[in-house]
C-alpha cells in the first residue's frame, strides 16, 4: 500500500485515447455500461419518488391534515417510506453503480458477465419495491434505517451479495501493482455492508430477542451503515474524483491511510451513542460516545486532506461544476462529522436528544455529504461511460446552486430549531403545545429547502433524459456527432 | 490477494469486535434470562407481564401506523432532561421494563409527548376523541387525525359506550353513531396499558 490516490498524471493520460491506458479505461467503461446505467437509472427513479414522498412528509409535519385520508398516506407511513427510498433506493443504487465503476477502473479490469449485475440490480430494486409497498400497507418496522419489512431482507441481501462479490473479485483480479486509497475504502464498504446487514437481519427478524436489545442492534446497524457503508463509499469517491477533476494529487497519502484505519476500526462502535439516557447499562452508551470521539480523527484527517487538496486547485474548483459538487460533499462530511461527535456528548445530548437537531445531522450526512459526492461522480462518470457529453452544462450549475440553497434551508433550521426545541422541552414551565408550535415554524424552513432540492433533481432529470435521447440518436445516425465543449466543464 | 487479506482482516476486526463486544455481550445482559421478571420490591410483589389480548394487537397497530415517528416510549432519569418534570413518568425506565416486549418502540423523536405512562394520564374517552380529532382537545396540535379508524353505524337498542360525542356539521346522520373500528379499539386498549405505576429495585418512583 504505497501508492495512494490516482496519480496526478492520470487525468492527462485518460485524455489520450491512443495510449494503452486510455484504451484500457475505455474498455472498462464500455464493459460496465449496462449495469452502471441500470443502477443509476434505478437510483434516479427512486430519487424522483423520494422527492415526492419527502415533500409529503415535510409538508404534513406542519399541515397534519394535508392528504390525511387513509393510513397508507398518513405521516406515520410516508415518513418511513421516504427515508427508505432515499437510503435504499437512491443512495444505495448510486453507491453500487459508482462503486463498481471505480473498482473496475482502478484495477483496470473490465467487468465480466455484466448481465449478472443487472440481475443483482433487479433483486435489490425488486426487494426495495416490495419493501416500500410493504411500508405503505403497514408492514413497517419501528427502527430508523430499518423501516423496510423483514421479509424483503433475503431478496435485497441476495442483490447486495452479488454486487459485493463483483467488487471484491474486481479488486483481487486487478491488473495494477499499486493500490489506491479509493480501493481500500471501496473494499471495506462492500465487505462491511452485507455483513452488518446479515447480522442485523438475523438478530432482529430471524431470531428476534425480546426487550431493549432490539434497539441496541438497530442502533448498532444505523451507526455502521452510516459510517462503514456510506462513509466508506463516499470517501472512496472523493479520493477518486478530487485528483481526477482538479488535476492535483491528494495532499497526503499518510493521512488517507490513517483515516482509513480509524474509520474501519471505530465506525461500527459509534451507533449506540444515540441511546443516551435510554434504558441501557451506562457502559453501552459510554462506548458509543467514546468511539464517536475517536471517529473525530477520521473526519479531521479526511476533511483536511480533501479541502487541502482542493485549496491547491483553485482554478479547477472555480470552473468545474462536478468538483464543486465534490467540494460541498467534502465540507458536509467535515461538518456532519463534527456534529456526530458533538451531539452525543452527554451534556449536549441532554438537550438535543429526541429533537430535530439529529435530523439535521442525518440530512447533512446522507444528502450533503453522500448524495452530493454521488452526483459529482455521476456527472463525471456518465459522459465517459456513454461517450457522450451532458447536453446542458448550465443545468448542472442550476442543480448545484439549488442543492446548496436547499441544503442550507433544510439543515440550518433543523439544527437551530432542534436546539430550541430541546431547551424548551427541558423547561417544564413551557407548555408542550408551545414547544410543538415553535418547532413547527422551524420545520417550515425544511419544507422550503426541500422544494429547492426537488428543483435540483428536476434539473438533473432533464439533463439525464436529454443525454439518453441524444445518445440514442447518435447511435442511430452517427453523423450527428456533436461538440465536446460541455465535457470540459465537468472535467473530462 | 495479500492486500485483500489485510483489508479483510481489518474490516473483520472492526465489525466482529463490535458485534461481539456490543451486541452479544449487550443483549446477553439485557435479556429475560438475566433480568428477573417477578420480584419483591420493598415488600410489594411485582410481576412484569407481556402485552396480551387486545392490547397486543394494539401494539401492532401502533407499529403499523408509525406512531414511533413522533413519539418515544422511554423516560430519562431525574436530572437528565425534563422528562419527569413534564410528568411523563415518576421514575426513569430501565431495561427490565421492556424485557418481555416483543416490539420495543423506544423511538428517537419527540414531536409529540412521551407515551410510556400515558395510560395514567388520559382515559378512554380522551384517547378516542384525540385519535378522531386532535385539535378538538388541544389547539395547535400537529398530531394527525386518525378519523379513518372510525365508522358510522346505525344505533340499535342504545348508543355504544365508545361512540364519539359529536355535534354540529361533524355529527353523524340521525339514528347513526360514529364508533371506533377494531384497530382503533385495540390501539386504545394498548395506550391504556401504558403505565409506569410500579417500582423496580433499580428504579423506584419518586414523590
Ligand atoms: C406527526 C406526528 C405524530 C404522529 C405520527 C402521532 N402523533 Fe400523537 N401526538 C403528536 C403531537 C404533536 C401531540 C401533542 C398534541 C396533542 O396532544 O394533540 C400528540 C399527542 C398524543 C397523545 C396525547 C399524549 C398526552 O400526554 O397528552 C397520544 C395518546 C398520542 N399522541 C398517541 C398517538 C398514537 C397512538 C399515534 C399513532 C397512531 C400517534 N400519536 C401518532 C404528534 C404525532
Amino acid at each position: 500500500m504505497t501508492d495512494i490516490g490516482p496519480s496526478p498524471q492520470s487525468p492527462q493520460r485518460d485524455a489520450h485515447p491512443a495510449s494503452r491506458l486510455g484504451a484500457e479505461t475505455a474498455e472498462v467503461d464500455k464493459s460496465i455500461r449496462l449495469p452502471f446505467l441500470f443502477f443509476i437509472l434505478s437510483g434516479w427513479i427512486w430519487l424522483l419518488a423520494a422527492s415526492l414522498f419527502g415533500y409529503l412528509t415535510f409538508w404534513k409535519a406542519h399541515n397534519p391534515e394535508f392528504l390525511n385520508t387513509h393510513a397508507w398516506i398518513s405521516f406515520g407511513r410516508v415518513s418511513p417510506a421516504f427515508n427508505a427510498m432515499l437510503v435504499y433506493g437512491f443512495a444505495c443504487n448510486f453507491a453500487f453503480g459508482l462503486g463498481l465503476w471505480m473498482i473496475s477502473r482502478l484495477g483496470r479490469v473490465p467487468v465480466r458477465y455484466p448481465i449478472l449485475l443487472v440481475v443483482a440490480a433487479i433483486f435489490w430494486n425488486g426487494g426495495v419495491d416490495i419493501g416500500i409497498f410493504g411500508i405503505l400497507r403497514g408492514d413497517l418496522n419501528v427502527f430508523d434505517y430499518l423501516e423496510l419489512p423483514g421479509y424483503v431482507a433475503p431478496v435485497i441481501l441476495a442483490g447486495l451479495l452479488f454486487v459485493s462479490v463483483w467488487v471484491i473479485l474486481a479488486f483481487i483480479n486487478r491488473r495494477t501493482d499499486s493500490v489506491y486509497a479509493s480501493q481500500w475504502y471501496l473494499v471495506a464498504g462492500f465487505l462491511a455492508f452485507p455483513w452488518i446487514f446479515l447480522i442485523t437481519a438475523a438478530m432482529l427478524f430471524v431470531y428476534p430477542t425480546a426487550g431493549v436489545s432490539q434497539a441496541l442492534v438497530a442502533n448498532w446497524y444505523a451507526g455502521s451503515l452510516l459510517w462503514l457503508w456510506f462513509g466508506s463509499v463516499g470517501t472512496a469517491l472523493l479520493y477518486y474524483l478530487i485528483p481526477k477533476l482538479s488535476g492535483k494529487p491528494i495532499l497526503s497519502y499518510e493521512l488517507a491511510r490513517f483515516g482509513f484505519l480509524v474509520l474501519v476500526l471505530v465506525g461500527a462502535w459509534t451507533g449506540t451513542a444515540r441511546l443516551a439516557g435510554g434504558p441501557f447499562p451506562a457502559w453501552i452508551i459510554t462506548v458509543g460516545i467514546a468511539s464517536s470521539l475517536l471517529l473525530l480523527v477520521f473526519f479531521l484527517v479526511t476533511g483536511i486532506n480533501f479541502l487541502g487538496s482542493m485549496a491547491s486547485a483553485r482554478d479547477a474548483l472555480s470552473s468545474n461544476t462536478a468538483l464543486q459538487f465534490a467540494f460541498v460533499g467534502a465540507l458536509s462530511l467535515l461538518i456532519s462529522g463534527l456534529a456526530s461527535t458533538l451531539l452525543p456528548l452527554r451534556s449536549i445530548n441532554e438537550i438535543v436528544q429526541f429533537t430535530i437537531a439529529w435530523e439535521a445531522r442525518h440530512f447533512l450526512l446522507l444528502y450533503g455529504f453522500f448524495s452530493m459526492v454521488a452526483f459529482a461522480g455521476v456527472y463525471y462518470a456518465l459522459p465517459k461511460i456513454l461517450q457522450h457529453d451532458w447536453p446542458m452544462a448550465f443545468m448542472i450549475q442550476t442543480h448545484l446552486y439549488t442543492a446548496v440553497i436547499g441544503l442550507l434551508l433544510v439543515v440550518l433550521p433543523l439544527a437551530l430549531g432542534g436546539w430550541n426545541q430541546g431547551m424548551a422541552l427541558n423547561d417544564p414551565s413551557i407548555p408542550f403545545v408551545q414547544v410543538v408550535r415553535t418547532t413547527t415554524v422551524w420545520m417550515l424552513g425544511r419544507s422550503l429547502g426541500w422544494l429547492f432540492l426537488i428543483f435540483g433533481h428536476l434539473a438533473f432529470s432533464l439533463n439525464l433524459i436529454l443525454l439518453l435521447v441524444e445518445k440514442c440518436k447518435s447511435v442511430c445516425c452517427p453523423a450527428n456527432e456533436y461538440s465536446t465543449t460541455v465535457g470540459e466543464r465537468v472535467g473530462s | 490477494m495479500k492486500k485483500f487479506f489485510c483489508l479483510f482482516l481489518l474490516v473483520f476486526a472492526g465489525v466482529a469486535c463490535s458485534w461481539v463486544g456490543l451486541l452479544l455481550i449487550g443483549s446477553g445482559a439485557l435479556s429475560a434470562r438475566k433480568l428477573e421478571t417477578s420480584l419483591t420490591v420493598a415488600g410489594d410483589d411485582v410481576v412484569l407481564e407481556m402485552d396480551l389480548g387486545l392490547a397486543a394487537r394494539g401494539k401492532e397497530v401502533y407499529r403499523e401506523l408509525g406512531c414511533v415517528q413522533c413519539h418515544t416510549q422511554q423516560v430519562r432519569r431525574p436530572g437528565y432532561g425534563g422528562d419527569l418534570d413534564r410528568g411523563w413518568g415518576s421514575r426513569q425506565t430501565v431495561a427490565r421494563d421492556y424485557v418481555l416486549q416483543d416490539l420495543v418502540a423506544l423511538g428517537n423523536r419527540r414531536i409529540g409527548p412521551d407515551l410510556t405512562d400515558v395510560g395514567s394520564r388520559r382515559d378512554t374517552e380522551w384517547f378516542y376523541q384525540h385519535l378522531y380529532d386532535p385539535t378538538s382537545l388541544v389547539d395547535w396540535s400537529t398530531s394527525p387525525s386518525y378519523a379513518y379508524l372510525f365508522y358510522d353505524k346505525e344505533v340499535t337498542d342504545e348508543t355504544s359506550a365508545t361512540a364519539l360525542k359529536l355535534e354540529g356539521n361533524d355529527a353523524p346522520d340521525p339514528g347513526f353513531e360514529r364508533v371506533p373500528n377494531f384497530d382503533a379499539r385495540a390501539l386504545v386498549a394498548y395506550l391504556e396499558s401504558l403505565r409506569l405505576d410500579y417500582d423496580l429495585p433499580e428504579s423506584k418512583r419518586i414523590n
